[in-house]
């Protein structure tokens, strides 16, 4: 294997070096020949799915606020009241497409009411538990039980900073391979059509030779204005048919 | 008569102001052919070291100044570039750049191209023409043919171009 293959080889460990980095695919290890899908290209696909999803997230909340403003633009009074060609079955409809745009209020609603509920119960039940938690008899059940808690929130918060970091180099990853796309396809498209390269060219001498003739056409209709004058200066004759060359 | 002359016979002869504007764009293309090569010029004798030719030079036209002695050197050469413009395009094609540009075109009284010798006597013409202060130049717009000095003397005139154009495009 030679330095090249090497290299293809050799995958970015940060996830910062993975931006710009895709897998090269890896042809070793197999007896078939076939390709394996390595922990690292398992990864990088979840980086582009990961990315792809937050990418389109904010580009669909974006055009739906856009949306938003160009109908509340012309907005009218929504008359929410009975229409005549309304069936029995359409209360039951209307109620479940409320339910549907409320359920993330009643969701969010709920789950700070959970929240305050749960917070208030522990700190009840530790008050409550404190005289046996604090007893000398607990002193090494405590002492675990912290060691567990402080593994635990250090385990939260190395797996935030992980999320955050793919969340930004997997935003990246997906931005560079649209951009790489979209640029390589476009050059395809100029280089391979030559029916555009023709029409660009074509388009281009037109407007030369248009413009050539039009400013040769100004300097000929000066040239005749300058005959005028000086035919009336000399008080001379116009000459009425162009004199022949020959 | 050949096909070019049969082409020409019925064009108007050229006014002045397309003629002069045709001119000036010619010397500003001499200005730029003449600025290069008088570069590559100074480039070569300057690697073999031009000092003494100048010296030379400085002997014989009595010029202190370093630069007028290097243009004097070079004058001749220049005076043959300009010469074999003029000369080369009227009777290659029967114009300038310039004049193509503005869609002119020198030919014969009778129509037909230009030849070197007649073209030779055009360029002569020229100084002729410029010599009493560029009276033969002027001479275009008060001519009736529309012909300077040079013209009656190389026996040509300068006609447009540009309505066989036009009839093409439509």
């Amino acid at each position: 294997m030679n330095s090249k293959d090497k290299n293809d080889e050799d995958f970015p460990n940060s996830s910062a070096d993975l931006i710009l980095a895709l897998p090269a695919p890896q042809t070793s290890g197999s007896a078939s020949g076939e390709s394996e899908f390595t922990a690292e290209d398992y990864k990088n696909a979840l980086r582009l799915l990961v990315g792809a999803a937050l990418e389109g997230n904010d580009e669909l909340r974006d055009r739906i606020i856009m949306w938003r403003a160009t109908i509340q633009k012309g907005e009218q009074v929504i008359d929410a009241s009975i229409l005549d060609e309304e069936t029995g079955g359409s209360p039951l409809l209307y109620t479940i497409l409320g339910l549907l745009f409320k359920t993330p209020e009643y969701l969010g609603r709920g789950t700070s009411t959970a929240g305050r509920v749960s917070s208030r119960a522990t700190s009840f039940v530790s008050r409550l538990m404190s005289p046996i938690t604090n007893s000398w008899a607990m002193r090494p059940a405590r002492r675990r039980y912290n060691v567990l808690v402080t593994r635990g929130e250090s385990v939260v918060s190395s797996l935030e900073k992980t999320g955050r970091s793919e969340a930004r180099s997997s935003r990246a990853l997906v931005r560079q391979q649209v951009n790489d796309e979209m640029v390589e396809d476009a050059l395809v498209y100029m280089v391979e059509k030559s029916k555009m390269r023709e029409m660009i060219v074509e388009t281009s001498a037109e407007l030369g030779s248009d413009a050539l003739t039009d400013i040769r056409g100004r300097t000929a209709s000066v040239d005749s204005s300058l005959d005028n004058i000086v035919d009336n200066i000399l008080r001379r004759q116009k000459l009425k048919t162009p004199p022949s060359g020959s | 008569m050949n096909e070019k002359s049969l082409e020409t016979d019925d064009r108007k002869p050229a006014g002045f102001f397309s003629r002069m504007l045709a001119f000036l764009l010619d010397i500003f293309l001499l200005l730029f052919l003449e600025l290069m090569i008088g570069v590559v010029i100074f480039l070569v004798l300057h690697f073999f070291r031009y000092k003494q030719i100048l010296d030379f030079v400085k002997s014989v036209l009595g010029v202190e100044d370093e630069f007028a002695q290097f243009i004097g050197l070079i004058s001749p050469v220049l005076f043959l570039v300009v010469l074999i413009y003029f000369v080369f395009f009227w009777t290659l094609v029967g114009y300038t750049p310039g004049k193509a540009l503005l869609g002119l075109q020198i030919v014969r009284q009778d129509g037909r191209p230009l030849s070197v010798g007649r073209a030779l006597l055009r360029y002569l013409g020229y100084w002729v023409s410029a010599i009493p202060l560029f009276l033969g130049f002027i001479w275009v717009l008060i001519d009736r043919q529309h012909e300077g000095w040079h013209d009656k003397l190389a026996n040509t005139h300068v006609i447009y171009i540009l309505s066989k154009q036009s009839k093409l495009k439509e």
